[in-house]
């Protein structure tokens, strides 16, 4: 039996990483896609899918190579102390970032959709206060809530998807594979992007009881995930066509209110609509917040990390209310992942990937300990 | 912990931003969106001219109309009202604004079924553009709603007060409403016409006439590029429908022998193909109907089940319906030289080459444009006498 | 025994500290438990003289009321008063060994020990055993002749079936465990009795399946059981209150029953009970909310039937919870989320009351809570009528007063029905309690405060853990253990669980081997 609060199964962590990522691509994916490569999305999310469950299975690999280290720990063997340190703390910093511009964009939608008169600093101090409890209680609360979460938010979204379905035009999906190839291979980073969230996994590796499964989960979650945006993008386009998709802002929530439903007693799905996705949103943002309060623990080398939980509302509070719009949000985000994250998912996990193998290496050939 | 706790609970004791009960607001059901005639514009008065200087000319062009039904209390027993108020102002919220202060509820557009727009509103691009984009960015305004074009002002139509249903706005609805609904006016809630709209910006919206007593749906008028270029009857928005594949039951008279027989339609299909010879394109229009003779003549002379008299009646068929959606063609093609036909979007799809040497021209190419019509249609019953 | 004494260790030998040994004198001790019994006026001591000769002097003590007094007339009064002077062995080996030839020729009981204190002797009798007192003996016998009032077998109030048996544990703790062992005639039933309380000294027995129980959950239970230092237990509750996990959480991490079908299906499912004197409710961990969504009835009709209403009763407990939070999130935050006809029928329906649609929620909730409460107190018939009069003519009339919407009466009526639903009333009451923080939180962000307050209740489910066991499992483990979601909202039929259960995580899994295709599943084919 396990009294302690600090592991989590392989899938619970699939499930976490399934939830992180899905929050963030799921609102504007099928725009971005439309506006860039008309209706031959598909394509392109098959090819981010494969190439992201490839990065997932590199940082899977690296957290298995460490057993009981955290990633710190690993950065610190591999590329020295100091270096880790300033890692760690731009890692901090990055995520605030992220998830702070995260936050806001949600909390303009609930303001739209739901609240249009409540001020946005209460939506955001709401959540930020909720996510602060989560990341209190641990990863293992963590784990098991994304668990309980995925049937809760998919099962309903399938059926969505199902409904919006009527009174689609499978025809918009032609012309097939009309895009000339230099510009989908162009869009790649956009289809990245949308992946983005599954880094939590070399902070979260730590703790799994089960190391040598984290691959497998993970592939796993990329490769729903993948599913899941290609449902997505199909809907939209079957139901909206190209030009209009260009059009929304939120082509999913858009999706979603064109469904018919006369006679059941929540006539427009909205409401559902909205709960799900206060869900799916919740469950993106709290996992990194507690990556945050993890790393700080590491950088800090405390024992206890609740206390770290509130201190970092204020911070991702303001960066929150950075934008001046909605507009001037997404476009920090924009170029704020478009410098970062390469590094960030790609760039650390490499080099950390290349001193391992060339210290492998040194071992071979007969150098004890290097 | 203890801090967070009581800020929790004060913002819940003190929030209520967003809070209006139910009954203090009012729902909107149809709103009717007119263009005002500059002659016909209420005058200024002196508040508005000093303030013109700072605020710059805005000519209040737009006259809503709205129709809700108010609930009150009438001798302690809670009744409904039909209410229908019109506004004038500079755009479509600074209406919603104004009406405020005339309403003691709050006007609330998330359960608008119906829009009706006045003629003139689609016959300026520049506002027609204004109030559909104002239709599509509102949160509130769910993209099921129905939209017509009134013949005339909508006002005049909203004001209508239908013996059937005493609330007009919910009579509007029922008319777009239902299994039966009409088949004589194009299907067009927001969504589709948005879509249309933003593929090709030319589109068949239903057109809503209103006499003393009653209202019709029926006919529709063609917009061309945002505007308006004319209307098409009830018959020719049947061929509409039946070439956009988005009618199913309707009944088309034919005559035999001296004998009018109704035919009806229980599905019918349409199938483009594109034919290209060249620079010239040709549309081959396939049509399959299936249907039932539901009266013959009593004691007739001939077998109704006798093949070769039904070959004979499907031949009629035939040509009613080749008559119906050729002349609907025809009109599109030549009157009006607006592709609402979806030739353009079948072209797109399905042979993108193509479209890439003509689409540029299509405005032009489109009425030079040869079309052919093939039906097939088949008697499946006969009803219980033979 | 090797698991007993590996877990619990060695039994501590009786400290003598402090304790009074038996003297040789009769008198003597008889003076010892008067002393120690001082102002107590419902014992009887009685004192007499048994041999041949009538000579030699004897007593008993024992609890008015406590004891049986038949037996001790028939079993022990008379045969030492009269079997003893017919008796063979001469005087001198009397003398020797009276004590001896008392216990195994002359007390006609079942059960007889010697105690080797006073004080261990007065505990015997205040649990209403007889105490024996010989003179010149060193000895100190104690009978077991309870007889106490005691309230017989009968069928449990708050756990009732339409099928299934319909005894129910009472309050006397051997019956308890007597009901529980007559279900399982395995030599792996284990009863290990401890007494908790320093001065009630209350009866209590942990029970398991020795090869099925999750041994991590037995030996922390002990561990939890060995930090209770109260004076009194009056019932299993204040155990419960003791070692559970969280006391701070709404929702009961022990899973409580008064049927004894129901603590033996747990213990073959690797879980352990906790049977405590004076309470027919015996305690059974780990406690899993999907535990305590079931009903014993769910195992006894058909799969089919079991698993569409486990559907209705996870719906009951969603609607209980939410229902009248929804109620106000939608009419006075977003009409547009409903129905056209119903929104324009409650805003007619609604004109006239004057209050907001929070405070309307909470003025019916609370009435509706009122009136349950009430009902309970109340003696039966009444009870059930307050409830009858007082919801109908109170919504009635609050309706016809115009104080609340008609359709807010049927939303509080349904609530209050769905949450009866819930098969446990403890956790009924946890989603009550809980149902009150949606109805603020709908009243101050509509949709979006229930749903933080949504997250906020899940977020601490997930946190919760029984005994090492998280309280949503199976729901947070189904992907790892998908077997186990065949006993939860749906009942899969008895012949494919073939597992228990793997989030208790049992000894030994293996439930059954499916004979039923061997004995006369080619039936077809001949």
């Amino acid at each position: 039996m396990n009294f302690n609060n600090n592991k989590v199964s392989a899938p619970q962590l699939g499930s976490i990483i399934l939830l992180t990522v899905v929050g963030t691509g799921i609102l504007t994916l099928p725009r971005a896609l439309a506006e860039n490569v008309g209706s031959d999305g598909w394509l392109l999310i098959l090819l981010g899918t494969l190439l992201s469950a490839a990065v997932v299975l590199i940082h899977s690999h690296i957290v298995k190579s460490f057993p009981n280290k955290g990633y710190m720990e690993i950065i610190s063997t591999c590329l020295s102390k100091p270096v880790a340190y300033i890692v760690v703390a731009l890692l901090v910093v990055y995520f605030i970032i992220l998830n702070g511009f995260l936050v806001r964009l949600f909390a303009e939608v609930v303001k739209l959709f739901l609240l249009l008169r409540t001020p946005i600093e209460i939506i955001i101090f709401s959540l930020l206060l909720l996510g602060a409890y989560l990341a209190r209680q641990g990863i293992e609360t963590l784990g098991r809530l994304a668990e309980l979460l995925i049937p809760i938010v998919l099962v309903p979204s399938l059926i969505l998807f199902l409904l919006s379905l009527e009174g689609g035009d499978l025809g918009n999906l032609y012309p097939i594979l009309k895009t000339p190839i230099p510009n989908i291979l162009k869009e790649m980073p956009t289809i990245l992007f949308s992946f983005l969230g599954f880094d939590v996994l070399l902070i979260f590796g730590l703790y799994v009881n089960k190391p040598q499964k984290i691959a497998k989960s993970a592939t796993r979650a990329i490769l729903f995930i993948g599913a899941l945006y290609l449902v997505l993008n199909l809907s939209v386009i079957v139901k909206f066509g190209v030009p209009q998709t260009t059009h929304l802002i939120w082509p999913t929530i858009s999706l979603f209110k064109t469904i018919d439903f006369p006679g059941l007693f929540i006539e427009n799905v909205e409401g559902v609509v909205m709960g799900i996705w206060v869900l799916i949103v919740f469950m993106s943002i709290a996992p990194i917040l507690l990556v945050k309060v993890i790393l700080l623990q590491d950088l800090f080398s405390v024992k206890d990390n609740k206390c770290f939980a509130l201190p970092l509302l204020p911070p991702l509070y303001f960066v929150a209310l950075w934008g001046a719009s909605l507009a001037e949000s997404y476009a920090y985000l924009d170029k704020f992942v478009t410098y970062t994250a390469p590094i960030v998912t790609l760039g650390i996990p490499g080099l950390i990937l290349i001193v391992m193998t060339f210290k492998k290496k040194n071992k071979k050939e007969g150098e004890p300990n290097a | 912990m203890m801090l967070t706790l009581i800020i929790t609970l004060s913002m819940f004791l003190t929030a209520c931003w967003d809070k209006t009960e139910i009954n203090d607001r009012a729902f909107v059901l149809a709103l009717g969106i007119d263009h005002i005639p500059p002659s016909e514009q209420p005058k200024e008065d002196r508040e508005h001219k000093a303030l013109e200087k700072v605020l710059g000319e805005h000519a209040p062009h737009y006259r809503m109309t709205y129709a809700f039904p108010k609930q009150m209390l009438a001798g302690g027993e809670p009744t409904v009202e039909n209410i229908i108020m019109s506004s004038v102002g500079e755009n479509i919220y600074i209406n919603e604004r104004q009406m405020k202060a005339r309403v003691d509820n709050q006007l609330f557009l998330g359960h608008l079924k119906s829009v009706v727009l006045g003629e003139e509103v689609v016959k300026t691009p520049q506002m027609f553009r204004e109030v559909l984009d104002a239709l599509e960015k509102d949160p509130l305004i769910s993209r099921k709603v129905n939209l017509a074009i009134a013949v005339g002002e909508a006002k005049e139509v909203l004001n209508v007060e239908p013996k059937q249903e005493s609330i007009s706005g919910q009579f509007i609805t029922d008319l777009f409403m239902g299994e039966d609904r009409t088949n004589r006016a194009p299907v067009a809630d927001l969504d589709q016409l948005f879509i249309s709209l933003h593929d090709n910006s030319n589109a068949a919206i239903p057109r809503l006439t209103g006499a003393e007593e009653e209202l019709k749906l029926g006919g529709a008028a063609i917009i061309k590029n945002y505007e308006f270029v004319g209307w098409i009857g009830e018959l020719e928005s049947m061929g509409l429908m039946i070439l956009k594949n988005e009618t199913d039951i309707f009944v088309v008279t034919i005559n035999a022998d001296g004998i009018n027989i109704p035919y009806q339609v229980t599905e019918i299909k349409t199938v483009y193909t594109i034919q290209q010879k060249d620079k010239e394109i040709k549309m081959l229009i396939e049509i399959e109907a299936e249907g039932d003779i539901v009266q013959y003549f009593f004691d007739p002379e001939e077998d109704v089940l006798d093949p070769a008299l039904l070959e004979k009646l499907e031949q009629e068929v035939e040509k009613k319906l080749q008559g119906i959606v050729m002349h609907t063609v025809e009109k599109l093609q030549k009157d009006l030289e607006t592709d609402v036909l979806g030739f353009d979007t079948y072209i797109k799809r399905h042979n993108p080459d193509l479209w890439a040497q003509v689409g540029k021209d299509w405005v032009e190419i489109f009425p030079t444009v040869e079309v052919e019509v093939v039906v097939d249609a088949k008697i499946r019953r006969v009803g219980l006498t033979k | 025994m090797g698991l007993w004494k590996k877990i619990f260790g060695e039994k501590k030998k009786e400290a003598k500290a402090g304790k009074t040994m038996p003297d040789k004198k009769l008198d003597k001790n008889l003076e010892t438990i008067k002393a120690m019994l001082k102002d107590c006026d419902d014992i009887v001591y009685r004192e007499f003289e048994i041999g041949v000769d009538q000579d030699y002097k004897a007593a008993l003590v024992y609890v008015d009321g406590m004891a049986d007094k038949i037996l001790i007339n028939n079993f022990i009064l008379s045969t030492s008063m009269v079997a003893t002077r017919i008796v063979e062995p001469t005087a001198e080996e009397l003398k020797q060994q009276l004590s001896q030839h008392m216990k195994d020729h002359t007390f006609a009981v079942t059960e007889v020990s010697e105690q080797e204190t006073m004080e261990d002797a007065v505990k015997f009798a205040l649990s209403g055993d007889t105490i024996i007192l010989l003179d010149n003996c060193e000895k100190i016998f104690t009978v077991g002749s309870k007889g106490f009032p005691a309230r017989g077998v009968s069928e449990p109030v708050t756990e009732a079936v339409i099928r299934g048996p319909r005894d129910g544990f009472t309050e006397v703790f051997r019956f308890n465990t007597a009901l529980i062992r007559r279900r399982i005639r395995d030599t792996k039933l284990k009863v290990k009795q401890m007494q908790l309380g320093a001065r009630s000294k209350t009866d209590v027995a942990i029970m398991y399946i020795e090869d099925v129980v999750n041994e991590g959950v037995l030996k922390e239970v002990k561990r939890r059981l060995d930090t209770i230092d109260i004076d009194i237990i009056l019932d299993s509750g204040y155990v419960e209150q003791f070692i559970e996990d969280d006391w701070t959480s709404p929702f009961p991490q022990i899973q409580n029953t008064e049927r004894p079908d129901v603590v033996t299906a747990a213990l073959y499912e690797g879980r352990v009970a906790i049977v405590v004197d004076n309470s027919p409710f015996v305690l059974i961990v780990p406690g899993t909310i999907n535990a305590m969504m079931q009903s014993a009835e769910d195992y006894y009709e058909r799969w089919s039937i079991a698993t569409a209403v486990r559907l209705l009763r996870y719906f009951a407990a969603t609607l209980s919870l939410l229902l009248p939070s929804l109620y106000v999130a939608f009419t006075s935050f977003h009409p547009q989320m409903m129905p056209t006809q119903l929104t324009l029928a409650l805003a007619v329906n609604r004109e006239g009351v004057p209050f907001p649609a929070i405070v309307e929620a909470l003025i019916m909730e609370t009435t509706i809570e009122i009136l349950r409460e009430a009902g309970v107190r109340l003696p039966g018939p009444i009870g059930a009528t307050i409830g009858i009069v007082g919801g109908l003519v109170i919504g009635q009339a609050a309706v016809e007063a115009g104080l609340v919407a008609p359709l807010m009466v049927i939303v509080v009526a349904v609530t209050a029905i769905s949450s009866f639903a819930i098969p446990r009333y403890n956790l009924a009451i946890g989603f009550r309690l809980l149902r009150f923080l949606f109805i603020f939180a709908a009243g101050a962000l509509g949709l979006y405060g229930i749903m933080l307050s949504l997250l906020l209740v899940l977020i601490h489910l997930a946190s919760l853990k029984s005994f090492g066991v998280p309280y949503l499992s199976p729901f947070v483990t189904f992907i790892e253990e998908s077997g186990d979601i065949g006993d939860t909202f749906v009942r899969a039929p008895l012949l494919s669980m073939n597992n228990r259960n793997a989030h208790v995580n049992p000894n030994n899994r293996n439930r059954m081997d499916d004979r039923r295709r061997e004995n006369f599943g080619d039936k077809e084919e001949k």
